[in-house]
């Protein structure tokens, strides 16, 4: 199971190949400003994700900043990421915890 | 200090190979981080030196529970297997000695750097099977007996009365030896020999604690602590013999707790030193 900074870095990088700070900010406006990620939160869940093989890094972009995308294996990840999360709010919604999808 | 000379220092709570892959990096969104905060100093500081404990701490975590489960299952074994094969072994030469005692011998002693080396030799060779050549195998034998039986004696010298003493003079002694020894094969031996030291108080207190406590329970109006003589009343200070198989059973369990616990404090050193030997 993918810890909540993990699975924001994996969708983050779902959209394009991106270096730390981006990640930071795309996360940032991914959630509208409520999940801020420090650095060593950030690089926690890059090292994680990249001994875990779900991440790589890739060529460094112009201001030789290092770059990391993710790999078939991440997609898949994170897909069943989504999925368990889906499965979990249809149950809350069930329970009546959520208002129902109309 | 600057932001960012505070920062690098910061970082320095990370364990080091975290921080050489990836601590550049993270000065350089630090540095942006604070270029374009719009937040005061205070609440950006906070939320800074916050998320760098908490992911400090698990980075600390994940070094932990990095360790080889096969080199961390053997390294526990041989710990524990040790630690009891030493009461048993302690138990043998004390019984030896004073069922081979006789009143000729008054005044005579055994030298407690002998009972030190046969402890350290038999637990430096249920740890020394983490080794594959047998010339690593002798050494750690070797270093083992010698600092035990230097240490015993150094702990019986200098020490006071309590396990805890005894065990951190001894933990010390052998800890030094460790280092002398290990320095060229690890990458921090300082820090395994705290370990040690650390490792072999703890198991000291908390072997006598559940042999003495445990079996005093057994007999609540104090049983002789041995017949003895005074003059290796020191060695067997901390030890309770047991009386029948019960006590010697529970004797034996509260032997195999105190090695778990030596095995646990010293698994992170003791398993980058072995996953290099495997």
């Amino acid at each position: 199971m993918l810890s909540r900074a993990e699975f924001h870095v994996l969708l983050s990088l779902l959209g394009s190949d991106r270096h730390g700070y981006s990640i930071m900010r795309d996360v940032e406006e991914l959630t509208d400003g409520e999940m801020r990620l420090g650095p060593g939160t950030l690089y926690t869940a890059i090292a994680r994700l990249a001994r875990a093989g779900l991440i790589e890094e890739c060529a460094a972009d112009t201001e030789r900043r290092r770059c990391y995308r993710v790999t078939r294996k991440g997609k898949t990840a994170a897909r069943d990421e989504a999925k368990r999360l889906a499965t979990l709010v249809r149950t809350a919604r069930k329970r009546g915890l959520l208002a129902s999808e109309s | 200090m600057n932001g960012e000379r505070f920062y690098r220092a910061l970082l320095r709570l990370y364990p080091q190979p975290f921080r050489r892959r990836y601590g550049a990096a993270m000065t350089e969104i630090f540095v942006d981080l604070r270029h374009h905060s719009r937040t005061s100093g205070l609440r950006f500081w906070s939320f800074i030196v916050s998320d760098t404990i908490r992911s400090a701490a698990i980075q600390h975590l994940d070094v932990w529970t990095s360790v080889s489960p096969r080199v961390a299952i053997r390294w526990l074994l041989a710990c524990v297997v040790g630690t009891v094969l030493c009461n048993l072994a302690g138990g043998v030469f004390l019984w030896a000695f004073e069922y081979l005692y006789h009143p000729y011998l008054e005044g005579t002693t055994f030298l407690p750097s002998a009972y030190g080396a046969l402890i350290g030799a038999t637990l430096g060779t249920t740890q020394s099977f983490m080794f594959t050549r047998m010339s690593e195998r002798a050494t750690w034998i070797l270093v083992s007996a010698l600092s035990t039986a230097v240490g015993w004696e150094f702990a019986i010298a200098t020490a006071g009365a309590t396990s805890l003493e005894h065990g951190v003079v001894i933990g010390a002694t052998v800890a030094t030896a460790q280092w002398l020894t290990l320095r060229g094969r690890m990458r921090r031996p300082s820090a395994a020999a705290l370990m040690s030291s650390v490792a072999v108080g703890t198991a000291a207190v908390a072997g006598a604690v559940a042999v003495t406590r445990s079996l005093a329970g057994f007999d609540a109006l104090g049983a002789p602590r041995g017949t003895a003589p005074i003059t290796i009343e020191a060695v067997l200070r901390d030890f309770y013999m047991p009386m029948d198989w019960t006590q010697c059973l529970v004797a034996v369990a509260a032997t195999a707790v105190a090695g778990l616990l030596l095995g646990a404090i010293t698994l992170k050193p003791a398993s980058s030193l072995f996953a290099r030997a495997h």
